[in-house]
C-alpha cells in the first residue's frame, strides 16, 4: 500500500453495514461520515491505513478523506485511553472555573490536554462549547455529559469510569 | 433580447446573460470587485469574503462571486455603500493578522493581490497588537511546490484547482479553525503534471515553486512572450529574463491554445537553480582524428568543401548527403535545411527526429486541436495518451467531459483518460486495425462502440502517433470516418502527435515525400509550383528518412550527413544504424552542447539554443505561433538560420533569400498556414497570442 501503510481490511460484518450505508446516500461521497464512525467503532482509531482504506472504499481522493478527518474533533487519529475526558473550554465555562479543573486534573490524576494518565483509563481532550453555557464548567467523558463541575464533582464522576 | 436579465450595480443598469455572477456583471462595466479566491476559471467557494455587497432587500452583505444575478437587482458595491466598504476593509484586517508581511522576501512581492488590494481596499492599519502564528515552513507539498502556511489566506484556489480543472485532487483543507492549513495526504505528495499552475494562481506568496523561489523580484525582469518547445501543444508563454537569463516560465493565456494553463514538463524545464550543462562556443573541425577549436570561416569552409566534394563526385549521384533534424527546431530552419539539401544536392534524404506523421494529413483529413476538442459532444481517442504526450489537452478533454461531451477510448485502457470515458476498447498492435474495422463496421450495425460514436453530432477522433504511422489502422480509420459521416454528424480527425513541431516538419517539407506545403514529391504539378518559387529542380525519387536513411549509410550510399539539433547517436541504434553514422564521410552537427553524435562529427557549429531563436513552431492543430529570441546567444554561437546561410554562401549556392523576413515570405507562398500566421504588409513577424 502507498505510503508504507499496513493494509487495513473492514471485517464481513462492517462490510455489509457499508453496504446499507451507501444505499442510503446518492452518491459513495456523501457516506463518508458514517463510514468513518463505522471505521472508528470497527479499529477504534482512525489510522493512516484506515483513513486510506476508506478513501478507497469510497472512492475518494485520500486528501479529502483527511481534510474530513482532521476537521472534527470527535474522529479520533492517534490512540487515546479507555475513556476520553472532553472538557469545556470555552468563554462562560472558563470565567466559571474551568482552569481550577485543569490545575485539579494534573494535580489528581497527572493529566494534561491531549494526555493520556499512566494507567491507560483517561485522555483529557479541550473541546469548544458543549452547550452548558448557563451551567458550567462543563464536561463530557464518552458520550456522557456532565455540568456544574467542581473538583471534587468531577472525582465524584470520573469514579464511574473504570 | 428576451434572454437578458437586467440589474443595477451602483445606480447603473447592467444587461447581462443568465448565469452571471454579480462579480462579473460588474466587472463587465468596470466596477471593480476585491476577490481573493474568485477565479473565473473555478467554481466559486466564497471563502475569502472579500467580495461582499449589499443587495436590496436582502439583509446581510452577500459575496458577489458567488451570488447570480437576477432581474431587478439593486447592487451596491463599496463605491455606494459605506456598510461594504467596512466589511471589505474589516475582511483584508482579518487576513493581515497572521499574514506575516514578509513581502521583502516573498517572491509574490511586487505582483501580489494581497498587497494591491490592501492598498486599494485595505485599513492601511491593523488593531492586532497580539503575537502572529508560526508554523513549520516550508513545507514541500510535492516534488515543485512548498507552502508557507503563514503566508496562506485559505482562498482554496489551488484545492480547487487540483480538483476541479487538472482533476488530480492532491490537496485539501486539514484541520479546522486557526488550525487549517493546505496538505496532502499522509504519504502522498502533490505530484500532478499541473502543479505549477497552483504557484501562478496563488493571490499571495504561499505556494512557491522549487526551482525559482528567492532569485529575483518581479520588477527585475522583463516579460518576454514565447511559445513552449515542450512538446506539440505549442502553448503560450512568458519568459521571465534578468540580465540575459530565464528565471522561470509563466502562461499567457491563449484559449484557442491552452486556456491560460501549462503542464510543470514545460513550466519547469527551466530550473535555473540546476547548473546547465557546459554551452558549445567555438566551431570544431576533425583534424587527425580529434575534433579541434578552428575558426568559423575555417569551419564554414572545410563543411562545405566536403559537402561539395561528395556531391560533384563523378556521376552526381542523387541523395549521397542526407539531414535529420531534431524537435526543438524552427519552422524556417527545417524550411532552410531542406531547400539547400534538395536545390543544392539533389536529396530528398529529409529525416524529422522528433515524432509525428503525416499519414492523416495526407490523407485528406484536418489537423485536431483545443478548438475541435471544445466543438466536439463526442471524442475518440485511438491509441493516444494526450495525459503523457499533450498535457494541455489533457486538460482541454477534462474541460470537454465536464461540460457534457463523451469520451471514448479505443487502445490502452489503463491510460488517465480512460477513468473519463463511457466507452473503452483494450486494443493494441495488429489487433488495432482490426478493431477500428469492427468499430467502423458497428455504425451502420448500430452495436457497440460504433453505436456509441454514432449517437454524436460532432465527432472527434484522434489518432496516437505510433498507429498513425501504421498504415492498414490509418486506412480502417479513414472508413470509420467515412462511416460517421453521415445522417448530419461531422467529423474531425487527426494525429495527436507529441514531437514539438513535427506538424511544422512536414509542412515545411522537411520530410522525405513531402515538399513544402503537404505537396507530394511524386504529385508533378505541385513539385513543379515548388520549383517555380525555388528557381531550381527537385529531384523526383522520394528520400530515406528515420532507420532506412542511417542503414544506407552503413552500405556506402549516403556519404554526407548534416544533423541539425539533433543527438540520433544517444538513442538506442541498431548496430546497422550505428555502423551507419561511423561510416559517413562528412558529418555535420549544429547543436549547443556537446552531444554523442558531435563527438562522432567532422564538423561542429556551436548553435543557438532554443530561448535564442527567433522564428516559429507548429502546433499539433496546424497553428503556426511565432515567438522572438527571449535571450540573446552567447558570444560565438549563431542560430541555426544563420549558419545555413553562411553555409550557403561559402559555397555559392543560389541562395537569393537571405534575410529572415524575405524567407518568411517565401514560405508564405508555400505553406497557407504559415501564411495565415505571418502579418503580411510590413513583413514583421507577429506574435501569436489572443488574435486568435
Amino acid at each position: 500500500m502507498e505510503g508504507g501503510v499496513k493494509a487495513v481490511e473492514f471485517s464481513e460484518t462492517a462490510k455489509r453495514e457499508i453496504e446499507k450505508i451507501l444505499s442510503r446516500y446518492p452518491t459513495k461521497g456523501a457516506a463518508l461520515l458514517p463510514v468513518l464512525h463505522l471505521a472508528q467503532e470497527e479499529f477504534g482509531v482512525l489510522t493512516e491505513g484506515v483513513r486510506a482504506r476508506v478513501a478507497q472504499v469510497l472512492d475518494l481522493p485520500p486528501a479529502q478523506v483527511e481534510g474530513v478527518v482532521s476537521f472534527y474533533t470527535l474522529f479520533k487519529t492517534q490512540p487515546t485511553g479507555r475513556h476520553v475526558i472532553w472538557l469545556c473550554q470555552t468563554l462562560s465555562c472558563d470565567l466559571a472555573g474551568t482552569r481550577s479543573l485543569l490545575g485539579h486534573l494534573d494535580r489528581r490524576y497527572s493529566l494534561k490536554p491531549g494526555g493520556t494518565t499512566a494507567d491507560g483509563r483517561f485522555t483529557l481532550v479541550m473541546a469548544e462549547c458543549l452547550g452548558g453555557c448557563g451551567t458550567g464548567p462543563a464536561m463530557m467523558v464518552n458520550w456522557d455529559y456532565h455540568d456544574r463541575l467542581t473538583p471534587e464533582r468531577v472525582d465524584e464522576v470520573l469514579e464511574k469510569y473504570r | 433580447m428576451a434572454d437578458m436579465i437586467t440589474l443595477t450595480i451602483d445606480g447603473r443598469e447592467i444587461v447581462v446573460p443568465p448565469g452571471t455572477k454579480i462579480i462579473e456583471a460588474a466587472g463587465s462595466v468596470g466596477i471593480e470587485i476585491p476577490r481573493f479566491c474568485y477565479h473565473p476559471k473555478l467554481t466559486p467557494v466564497a471563502v475569502c469574503r472579500c467580495c461582499l455587497v449589499e443587495v436590496e432587500k436582502v439583509p446581510k452583505l452577500i459575496p458577489a462571486c458567488a451570488t447570480p444575478v437576477s432581474a431587478g437587482m439593486v447592487v451596491r458595491t463599496r463605491a455606494t455603500s459605506e456598510k461594504v466598504r467596512k466589511a471589505q476593509q474589516g475582511m483584508i484586517e482579518f487576513l493581515l493578522i497572521n499574514h506575516p508581511l514578509d513581502c521583502p522576501v516573498c517572491d509574490k512581492g511586487g505582483e501580489c493581490p494581497l498587497q494591491d488590494q490592501t492598498l486599494a481596499y485595505g485599513p492601511g492599519g491593523t488593531r492586532f497588537a497580539e503575537k502572529k502564528y508560526h508554523f513549520k515552513k516550508p513545507v514541500p507539498l510535492g516534488p515543485h511546490i512548498l507552502i508557507d502556511r503563514e503566508r496562506c489566506i485559505l482562498c482554496l484556489r489551488c484545492v480547487q484547482f487540483q480538483r476541479e480543472i487538472a482533476q488530480h485532487p492532491q490537496i485539501s483543507v486539514t484541520y479546522r479553525g486557526r488550525d487549517s492549513f493546505i496538505d496532502t495526504a499522509p504519504g502522498r505528495t502533490l505530484d500532478s503534471n499541473f502543479s505549477g499552475n497552483t504557484v501562478e494562481i496563488c493571490p499571495v506568496g504561499a505556494l512557491t515553486g522549487r526551482h525559482y523561489r528567492f532569485r529575483a523580484r518581479p520588477w527585475e525582469y522583463e516579460r518576454k512572450p514565447s511559445i513552449c518547445p515542450e512538446c506539440a501543444c505549442g502553448c503560450n508563454i512568458y519568459t521571465h529574463v534578468r540580465n540575459g537569463e530565464i528565471l522561470r516560465v509563466a502562461s499567457r493565456e491563449n484559449p484557442l491554445v491552452d486556456d491560460g494553463w501549462l503542464c510543470d514538463r514545460g513550466r519547469f524545464s527551466v530550473r535555473p537553480d540546476e547548473p546547465a550543462p557546459p554551452r558549445l562556443t567555438t566551431p570544431l573541425v576533425r583534424i587527425n582524428g580529434r575534433l579541434m577549436p578552428v575558426s568559423w570561416d575555417g569551419a564554414l569552409e572545410f563543411a562545405t568543401s566536403a559537402f561539395r566534394k561528395i556531391a560533384q563526385a563523378p556521376g552526381r549521384p542523387e541523395g549521397v548527403v542526407g539531414a535529420i533534424a531534431g524537435p526543438s527546431t524552427t519552422n524556417e530552419e527545417l524550411y532552410l535545411l531542406g531547400r539547400i539539401l534538395r536545390t543544392s544536392y539533389s536529396s530528398n534524404n529529409l529525416s524529422f527526429d522528433g515524432g509525428a506523421s503525416s499519414a492523416l494529413r495526407s490523407a485528406g483529413f484536418a489537423p485536431v486541436g483545443a478548438p475541435d476538442i471544445d466543438w466536439a459532444d463526442t471524442i475518440l481517442l485511438i491509441a493516444s495518451d494526450p495525459s503523457r504526450d499533450l498535457p494541455i489537452l489533457d486538460l482541454r478533454i477534462k474541460k470537454a467531459v465536464r461540460k457534457g461531451a463523451r469520451l471514448a477510448i479505443l487502445g490502452n485502457t489503463s491510460i488517465e483518460l480512460a477513468s473519463l470515458a463511457a466507452s473503452t476498447i483494450q486494443a493494441a498492435g495488429t489487433d488495432l486495425a482490426r478493431a477500428i474495422e469492427e468499430i467502423a463496421r458497428n455504425v451502420p450495425a448500430q452495436t457497440g462502440q460504433g453505436a456509441f460514436l454514432s449517437s454524436g453530432k460532432r465527432i472527434v477522433v484522434a489518432l496516437g502517433e505510433t498507429a498513425s504511422r501504421d498504415k492498414t489502422a490509418v486506412s480502417e480509420v479513414g472508413k470509420l470516418i467515412s462511416a460517421l459521416s453521415k445522417d448530419g454528424r461531422e467529423v474531425r480527425a487527426g494525429v495527436f502527435a507529441g514531437g514539438t513541431n513535427a506538424a511544422g516538419a512536414v509542412e515545411m517539407g522537411f520530410h522525405p515525400e513531402y515538399l513544402p506545403g503537404l505537396r507530394r514529391i511524386d504529385d508533378v504539378r505541385a513539385k513543379a509550383q515548388v520549383e517555380a518559387v525555388w528557381s531550381a529542380s527537385v529531384a523526383a525519387k522520394a528520400g530515406l528518412a528515420g532507420s532506412s536513411l542511417l542503414c544506407s549509410a552503413a552500405h556506402g550510399e549516403v556519404k554526407a550527413l548534416y544533423v541539425m539539433g539533433a543527438d540520433p547517436a544517444s538513442r538506442s541504434l541498431t548496430p546497422e544504424e550505428r555502423e551507419g553514422l561511423k561510416r559517413l564521410e562528412c558529418l555535420v552537427v549544429t547543436t549547443d552542447r556537446m552531444t554523442k553524435t558531435a563527438e562522432m562529427a567532422h564538423v561542429v557549429f556551436p548553435a543557438a539554443a532554443f530561448w535564442e531563436k527567433t522564428g516559429s513552431l507548429t502546433n499539433v492543430a496546424v497553428r503556426v505561433q511565432r515567438f522572438e529570441a527571449a535571450v540573446p546567444p552567447p558570444p560565438g554561437v549563431k542560430s541555426d538560420v544563420d549558419i545555413l546561410v553562411s553555409l550557403a554562401k561559402a559555397g555559392c549556392l543560389p541562395l537569393s533569400k537571405e534575410s529572415p523576413a524575405d524567407l518568411a515570405e517565401e514560405i508564405a507562398r508555400l505553406s497557407e498556414p504559415y501564411a495565415r500566421s505571418f502579418s503580411g504588409r510590413t513583413g514583421s513577424p507577429a506574435m501569436s497570442g489572443r488574435e486568435g
